[in-house]
């Protein structure tokens, strides 16, 4: 029945659908299906996608037991920086077309294991460096509420994906902002676990000591399904932590009337979020939601991060040179491109330069030779080792903050989206849109964004909220009830 | 900071990455805003204790047994390289 | 000047050298590049067994392929701790991994994953046998890096090799002589065999030597330039090339000519070294700490459970075989130079009778047991002559049923066929003769057949009597008891001289 198919449904409710009756399965997929196919070129919002290969894992997932599957059937679109044993994963760049990765990462092996249908392959800013996703080699991604403005960055392809209608749930990264920011500008939830809590392996790294995998969702309760599945140990990441996997989506879904409230909880407004560069109107928003908040049962404090100020040199210092290695394999001897091939008469370092040359975009060329720089000596001392104390004193700042409150709140990124080709001239003022979420990265931190309101212009504007270090249920706890008690998620979508 | 041409050239060198005439000025001139930024982390920092390493706080590295895991089958590790002879990957001559 | 010409043996010096190189100072540093033998790669499951076809053993994490992650090999940590308690170097609580970058095709991160200024284990040494110490700086924890092959205008890669676990050895700038630097090598080489943690073989690669070498005046305060010799794959090579660039770094400074600091590679043919094609920038590795590891941190329990389990150390070996077998400790130092080579000498002498001492024992394993071993490369995992058959023939001595000389036949026959020693013998009618009237008639024999002889021994030519002793040989085949042959021998040269004495 076409009314009970909605590209409003959640992730657990199509689970739910598909299980408790089969003949929903195929309509629901076809559902899907022909929402992505209608959309997809029109927002650029796909790098791969193969109706044959979604009806083999339909087929193949009704012949097995299910029932206990907690995301049966449920469509999940993959940002292309993360691996799927042999299907295209490129990082939106020239350098990995058509590089099919003969393994697939921890987190698409077990949202496998939960009965999800890998729906396709997201456009990003390549290799997850920008803020707009207009750093593509595959043309930017559109944002859904209006085509001439950028859906934000690096995960702008997952953010407008879901905006859109075109999947209940994507999987975006993290490292700056990559999560959130698009989230805010696309008004869906995008949440950027604590630092260790989803493994990395098989994400291709950006800057391997901020990156992480999150949820993009249209709600709370699919960003703790999704956390459920993909989130615990893993053996294969060093840096994934010894926790086992949560199971928020119950606690949530369990939560009694009388608790679907902040009463009790204590709620940090930073003050240097709100200094100069911000919209008014955003300013504005924001404002009103923090009333909201309070309304709701939480105290509201204000509280000063002071080294605030360096976390864009520090980040900047840190990621790229934690890049300009992680990308120093891509040189054309194992996999993916290489320059001169059949040619024969260049050699091997005119091979390297010219791959590499012509295999990477301005962006990514321009932040390896930071990194580069940062590290070569002479400079080192200068800039990286003082950067990783910086990094602590940031650190510490925050858990010096999280004694008073439990957690933080302020705007996800000083602005709504801006247009295509408004900012992509100068790299240095891109940078500074990253002003609101770039220290979460350097401390580890979970994070959020939620849709909180819209602007003049009609373009979402997003709040972020901030948790102690391995809290993020408390964050998403928070989401939930705000979303409960304003509806704002559903009530505002965009207009296709 | 002004950065020189030359040093331009020789990062660029380091990172295997071709820069023409423009691209170089583009980049001297990007990377030295960008390293103004940089500028204001380094006196700020000046004050922190120049032996103090964050980085070594916390649990020892994740260790594994030392058992073997089969390894992928070569034809699918080959298939994926742009030139190869047999099972090796194919390079211009390396001259030592 | 002249300089050693190639082929010659280039550690003996020419009286016109040692003058020379009184006025001189070497000063050279050894870094070992070790491979542990573990089942797996440092930083991957994959085996790491030799000899495979290329890239048949690598998996996406040694392949760098893009989002894989590195994660640690206990057992290799624990081989570390072997080393460095062995060595008495000392256990640094924490220690980090970093990344050191260049590009090269063997290299496929493009980064090696090693440790930089916090290696796992610093200081510590090994005591050569005339009392030199040779210090250590530190051992580190590495991954190898895999293989170039070349063609003629093409070049392969093979990465079965990449990740294999190293450990980094370097010395302190402390050795003076190239036989010092070639004894630390064996001694560390045999420590490493000793205690299982790798098989420290140099042709096969799994134990590289680089040498750091600069010459400077004997009164002088500073430093030459250092150059650095790679790619050395046998010890004596190892004390040539030294000794070969001793030489000309003196040279170079006697014409007045500045030493250019530069990589060296070793022609054995040639007997010389010569500089790299390529022209070397210095490196920059800008190295950090690898964000995808946490630091190491190596608690004192651990330390503890690895010391309860350490193998004897080859010169505690040595002191112990001296003490206890009454063997002297040069000939206990060459049988525990290979653990393997001890276990066997230990189970040769707790299967012979009493009669025979160790020391007997270790007589016949480090000439003719040794001897055979070397040349014919033999396995101890496949033994030729086990220790029970060497025990066999030693007590066959001992009995009296041959005598030393058959013995050394039979052991050739032994090596040849790999029969029992009685059975050779039974079947060669090798039985030792002690009949004393059959040794009297064959004596009487000779005696009377070389009668001119007879009368010179008489005379006085002594020596002659060895020239009986041979004729005797001869003819018995080495059967007759040289015990009994030598004494009727006397006996009957004595009745000689008695008769003739009396014909005065």
């Amino acid at each position: 029945m076409e009314t009970s198919l909605s590209s409003s449904l959640k992730a657990w409710q199509i689970a739910e659908k598909c299980k408790r009756d089969h003949n929903q399965i195929d309509p629901m997929i076809n559902f899907f299906i022909d929402r992505n196919v209608r959309y997809k070129d029109v927002l650029n919002t796909h790098l791969y996608f193969d109706v044959q290969d979604i009806y083999q894992q339909v087929e193949k997932l009704k012949s097995q037991a299910y029932e206990h599957l907690p995301l049966a059937f449920v469509p999940v679109l993959i940002k292309d920086n993360i691996c799927t044993e042999n299907i295209p994963t490129t990082c939106a760049s020239k350098i990995l077309e058509d590089y099919r990765p003969p393994y697939s990462a921890t987190v698409i092996e077990r949202l496998k294991q939960a009965g999800a249908i890998i729906f396709g392959k997201l456009n990003c800013d390549e290799f997850a460096m920008g803020s707009s996703n207009e750093n593509s080699a595959y043309g930017p991604v559109l944002n859904p509420w209006d085509k001439e403005y950028v859906p934000g960055g690096s995960s702008g392809g997952s953010a407008a994906a879901v905006s859109a209608g075109l999947c209940p749930i994507a999987l975006g990264s993290d490292t700056g902002g990559s999560i959130r920011q698009p989230a805010s500008y696309c008004g869906i939830l995008g949440y950027k676990p604590s630092y260790g809590l989803v493994s990395r392996f098989g994400l291709i790294a950006f800057a391997s000591s901020l990156d992480q995998i999150g949820p993009m969702t249209t709600d709370a309760l699919d960003a703790a399904l999704l956390s459920d599945v993909i989130m615990g140990h893993d053996p294969k990441d060093s840096t994934s932590l010894k926790s086992g996997s949560p199971s928020w989506f119950q606690t949530l879904k369990e939560l009694k009337e009388s608790e679907i409230n902040l009463k009790g909880t204590t709620i940090g407004v930073v003050s240097e979020f709100f200094a100069a560069g911000i919209d008014s109107e955003v300013n504005a928003c924001l404002q009103e939601n923090i009333k909201k908040l309070s309304e709701l049962g939480a105290t509201i404090k204000n509280v000063s991060l002071k080294s605030l100020k360096n976390s864009i040199s520090t980040y900047y210092v840190i990621a790229t040179a934690e890049a300009s290695a992680n990308l120093a394999r891509y040189d054309g001897i194992r996999f993916g491109f290489r320059a001169d091939s059949h040619e024969g008469k260049k050699s091997l370092k005119e091979m390297y330069a010219n791959t590499r040359t012509q295999g990477f975009g301005d962006e990514v060329k321009r932040r390896i030779f930071l990194g580069t720089y940062v590290l070569s000596s002479g400079y080192k001392d200068a800039y990286y080792t003082k950067a990783t104390r910086m990094r602590q004193v940031i650190k510490d700042d925050f858990l010096a903050a999280f004694s008073a409150v439990d957690f933080l709140v302020g705007p996800t990124a000083p602005t709504t989206a801006f247009k295509l080709g408004e900012k992509n001239k100068d790299p240095v003022s891109m940078y500074l849109n990253d002003i609101y979420t770039i220290a979460v990265n350097l401390a580890g931190l979970p994070a959020l964004s939620l849709p909180c309101g819209i602007n003049s212009l009609g373009l979402p504007i997003g709040m972020q909220f901030i948790g102690k270090p391995g809290d993020d249920f408390q964050i998403l706890k928070g989401a939930y009830v705000y979303e409960q008690a304003t509806g704002w998620h559903e009530h505002h979508k965009p207009k296709l | 900071m002004a950065i020189e041409v030359e040093e331009v050239k020789r990062i660029a060198k380091l990172a295997h990455i071709k820069l023409n005439e423009d691209e170089i000025t583009k980049f001297a001139k990007q990377t030295q805003q960008i390293l103004e930024f940089f500028d204001e982390l380094k006196t700020q920092s000046d004050s922190l204790d120049k032996n103090w390493r964050p980085d070594i706080l916390g649990k020892s590295t994740l260790e594994r047994e030392d058992i073997v895991i089969p390894p992928t089958p070569v034809e699918k590790t080959i298939s994926l390289a742009p030139e190869k002879s047999g099972s090796a990957f194919q390079v211009p001559k390396i001259i030592e | 000047m002249s300089r050693p010409q190639g082929g010659m043996n280039t550690t003996n010096l020419s009286s016109n050298e040692q003058p020379r190189q009184s006025q001189f100072k070497a000063v050279i540093g050894l870094e070992v590049h070790c491979q542990l033998n573990t089942e797996t790669k440092l930083f991957c499951g994959c085996p790491t067994q030799f000899g495979e076809l290329p890239n048949h053993n690598t998996c996406p994490i040694c392949l760098g392929l893009p989002g894989v992650l590195p994660v640690l090999n206990t057992k290799a940590v624990d081989f570390g701790i072997r080393l460095a308690l062995a060595v008495g170097a000392r256990l640094q609580p924490t220690s980090v991994f970093a990344r050191k970058q260049y590009f090269y095709p063997d290299l496929p991160k493009g980064y090696q994953i090693t440790q930089y200024d916090l290696p796992y284990a610093v200081g510590g040494g090994i005591s050569l046998s005339d009392g030199k110490f040779i210090a250590l700086t530190r051992i580190h924890f590495e991954e190898d890096a895999g293989k170039n092959i070349h063609g003629d205008r093409v070049s392969y890669v093979d990465l079965n090799r990449a990740g294999i676990p190293l450990l980094e050895i370097v010395t302190e700038p402390c050795i003076h002589t190239p036989e010092h630097a070639g004894e630390y090598l064996k001694r560390l080489r045999s420590i490493v065999r000793h205690l299982e943690i790798s098989d420290g073989n140099l042709d096969e690669g799994s134990f590289r030597c680089d040498v750091n070498i600069s010459v400077q005046g004997i009164h002088d305060k500073e430093l030459g330039t250092r150059c650095e010799i790679k790619n050395l794959n046998s010890f004596k090579n190892i004390e040539r090339a030294i000794q070969y660039e001793i030489l000309r770094q003196i040279d170079l400074i006697e014409d007045g000519k500045k030493i250019v600091q530069e990589t060296l590679l070793y022609d054995p043919a040639l007997g010389r070294t010569q500089a790299m094609r390529s022209k070397e920038e210095a490196k920059d590795y800008r190295y950090f700490p690898d964000p995808d590891l946490k630091p190491l941190i190596i608690s004192p329990e651990r330390i503890e459970r690895v010391k309860t389990n350490l193998a004897e150390l080859p010169e505690a070996m040595a002191n112990r075989f001296s003490e206890s077998y009454q063997i002297t400790l040069l000939d206990a130092d060459q049988l525990t130079h290979e653990k393997e080579l001890a276990l066997f000498f230990e189970e040769v002498v707790a299967k012979v009778k009493k009669e025979i001492s160790p020391k007997i024992v270790a007589n016949w394993i480090l000439s003719e047991y040794l001897r055979e071993h070397n040349e014919k490369k033999w396995d101890f995992k496949k033994p030729v002559i086990t220790a029970q058959n060497m025990a066999d023939l030693l007590n066959l001595m001992a009995e009296g049923v041959i005598s030393g000389k058959i013995a050394k036949m039979v052991f050739n026959e032994m090596v040849d066929t790999q029969a029992d020693p009685s059975v050779i013998v039974k079947k060669k009618g090798l039985v030792q003769i002690t009949d004393t009237s059959i040794i009297r008639e064959a004596i009487a024999t000779i005696l009377a057949n070389n009668s001119g002889q007879v009368g010179e021994y008489l005379s006085g030519k002594e020596k002659l009597f060895g020239f009986f002793v041979g004729e005797i040989m001869k003819v018995s085949k080495g059967k007759y008891n040289p015990a009994l042959v030598n004494q009727i021998l006397k006996e009957l040269l004595n009745d000689q001289e008695k008769t003739l004495q009396a014909q005065k």
